[in-house]
């Protein structure tokens, strides 16, 4: 099995998800509200006329543990429906494999 | 101090409590809608109420109050415009005769509220996509076209009122004429991103806080002992002294009505005791009555209420239906509600109370004519074409020159953030110095001295 982990702008987490249903047919995703930023270091905000530099921006980390044949298709679609065309804070996608993965429910070992 | 004076005292302060207590209903309406809302645009919809207010209140000094209730023709006031001093004092003496028992000034602070409830409702259904500018311009505007019809209805000599249409404390002046301008504003919004499917099927977006919805309901509830009993304007009326006593025992009556009513029927329609269709309930209940209050029997208040409530936990859904995105409920709870109240003072009116606020007559239910009922009906149809064509009339204008609703990436992103640059929780979305999840203070400033100076340890 493969991790296939991707950080993206938060409106686009269905998208992601739904496109990676699309394109291989794996469903299940876990989904982590995160912040962070890349080389745009975060935005400025306004607070009572004073600037409010936050280093961070919202973000969504997703992850899916996936079988290693879909993954590379997995990671194309990631990279597709996550980009927005904006300058800069799309995020990054990136898989790993991954070992002794146990399904909770049946105990079944899923390599 | 003379018995007349007394009297005078006695009603001014009544009023001046009562304005206080419908003005804090500003506060319950902040809660309501930002409950009933995302938590992205929580601080843009609660602070709007704030504005609107100040709109509406500066417009009511300056053209509203004197429109409304200055010396006039039937169908609009021509005196009292940025009243003076003298005018204010003045006890039932042109150019604010309406008001025999108070002073002018005790008069403009309670209708001015009335003003600011009215244009309140209208961004219920506004909500989420509305520019901010929309508010200034717009809220201009509806004072305007609300001091008109409340003119025709309330003021001695309006064309509605010598016809005797009952509206104790407005059913259709405020209410009915908010939700009017709340559908014209949804209409031409359209929906919230996402709010509709491909299919056109309604999708659920729920608020992000349901106690703060029932505070506002409880606030409003609260301001609504103001609202109705305040309507008397004085503490006797038609030779029943503490009449108001009664008017807020009606008012009671129907909202717990509704509340009872409103999760009753979404148990039994919906499959769930919602709670927001509870909260709905009690305020669709407290809108019908606000016309009857001071007409009907306390059975009639329940019936009032209990069927208010059921209409409008039907009509949400309903509206929905019609594809039409109104995130608070107003047109079906301030717009429906304020119908069926308007109307159900035609049915169950009763001839005693009728004589005693001295206008119009008993209802069909007790007198077998139906001149009351086709009074009530003709009003609104009366109101109903001129607050919709003026409120759709101005918006539309607006939205061809300048375009009323926001971008979808301002709508994405969140009005708070977007519009006001802060959001209303931001320590849920990013670290603030101080705040959840960071150091004492200071990290992401990157001019503010680090705690500790770099290599200090080592060089130690």
């Amino acid at each position: 099995m493969v991790k296939v982990e991707a950080v993206i702008v938060r409106e686009r987490v269905e998208t992601v998800i739904d496109a990676v249903e699309e394109e291989t047919g794996h469903v299940g995703v876990t989904v982590v509200e995160a912040i962070g930023h890349g080389r745009e270091r975060g935005v400025t905000h306004e607070y009572r006329g004073k600037t409010f530099e936050s280093r961070f921006l919202p973000k969504a980390l997703l992850t899916f543990v996936i079988e290693d044949g879909l993954a590379e298709r997995a990671v194309t679609a990631i990279a597709a429906a996550a980009r927005t065309g904006h300058e800069s804070g799309d995020g990054l996608c990136w898989m790993s494999p991954v070992a002794h993965v146990v399904h909770h429910r049946t105990g079944e070992r899923l390599g | 101090m003379t018995h007349h004076q007394l009297l005078i005292a006695m009603n001014t302060v009544w009023v001046v409590v009562a304005a206080v207590l419908v003005m804090f209903m500003q506060a319950g309406f902040a809660f309501l809608e930002a409950g009933l809302t995302r938590m992205k645009n929580a601080a843009h919809i609660a602070g709007k109420n704030i504005l609107v207010f100040g709109v509406a209140s500066l417009v009511y000094w300056l053209v509203g109050f004197g429109l409304a209730f200055g010396n006039g023709n039937g169908v609009l006031g021509t005196h009292g415009f940025a009243p003076s001093v003298a005018a204010l004092l003045a006890v039932g003496k042109a150019p604010f005769a309406a008001f025999a028992g108070i002073p002018g000034s005790a008069g403009w602070l309670f209708e001015v509220v009335f003003a600011g409830v009215s244009l309140a409702i209208v961004w219920g259904a506004m909500a989420e996509r509305a520019k901010l500018w929309v508010y200034f311009v717009f809220g201009a505007v509806f004072t305007v076209v609300y001091s008109l019809v409340s003119h025709w209805i309330w003021a001695p000599g309006g064309w509605l009122q010598r016809f005797g249409m009952q509206d104790f404390a407005g059913s259709t002046v405020v209410h009915y004429q908010g939700a009017l301008a709340a559908l014209a504003g949804a209409l031409l919004l359209g929906p919230r991103i996402g709010k509709f499917g491909h299919d056109g099927r309604a999708n659920a977006i729920p608020g992000h806080n349901m106690p703060y919805a029932v505070l506002g309901t409880l606030i409003l509830w609260f301001g609504w002992f103001g609202f109705n009993p305040g309507s008397t304007l004085g503490v006797a009326t038609g030779g029943h002294v503490g009449f108001f006593g009664y008017v807020a025992l009606t008012t009671n009556l129907a909202a717990a009505a509704g509340g009872v009513g409103g999760i009753c029927v979404a148990w039994v329609v919906l499959r769930k005791p919602d709670v927001s269709m509870m909260l709905n309930g009690v305020l669709a209940a407290l809108v019908a009555v606000t016309a009857a209050c001071g007409f009907v029997a306390p059975w009639a208040a329940i019936v009032i209420g209990l069927v208010a409530a059921g209409v409008a936990v039907l009509a949400v859904p309903i509206v929905e239906r019609l594809g039409i995105d109104d995130p608070i409920g107003a047109v079906a709870v301030h717009g429906l509600a304020g119908v069926w109240g308007t109307l159900a003072t035609g049915l169950f009116a009763a001839p005693a109370l009728a004589a005693t606020v001295g206008v119009g007559r008993g209802g069909l239910l007790y007198t077998g004519s139906a001149y009351q009922l086709a009074v009530q009906a003709l009003g609104l149809i009366a109101v109903g074409a001129f607050t919709f064509a003026s409120s759709y009339g101005s918006l539309w204008t607006m939205n061809r020159l300048w375009g009323i609703r926001v971008e979808p990436h301002v709508e994405t992103a969140g009005l708070d953030v977007a519009e006001h640059g802060m959001w209303g929780y931001p320590e849920f979305y990013i670290p603030v110095p101080g705040g959840y999840g960071t150091e004492s203070h200071g990290h992401v400033h990157r001019h503010v001295l680090p705690l500790r100076e770099p290599g200090a340890a080592e060089a130690a």
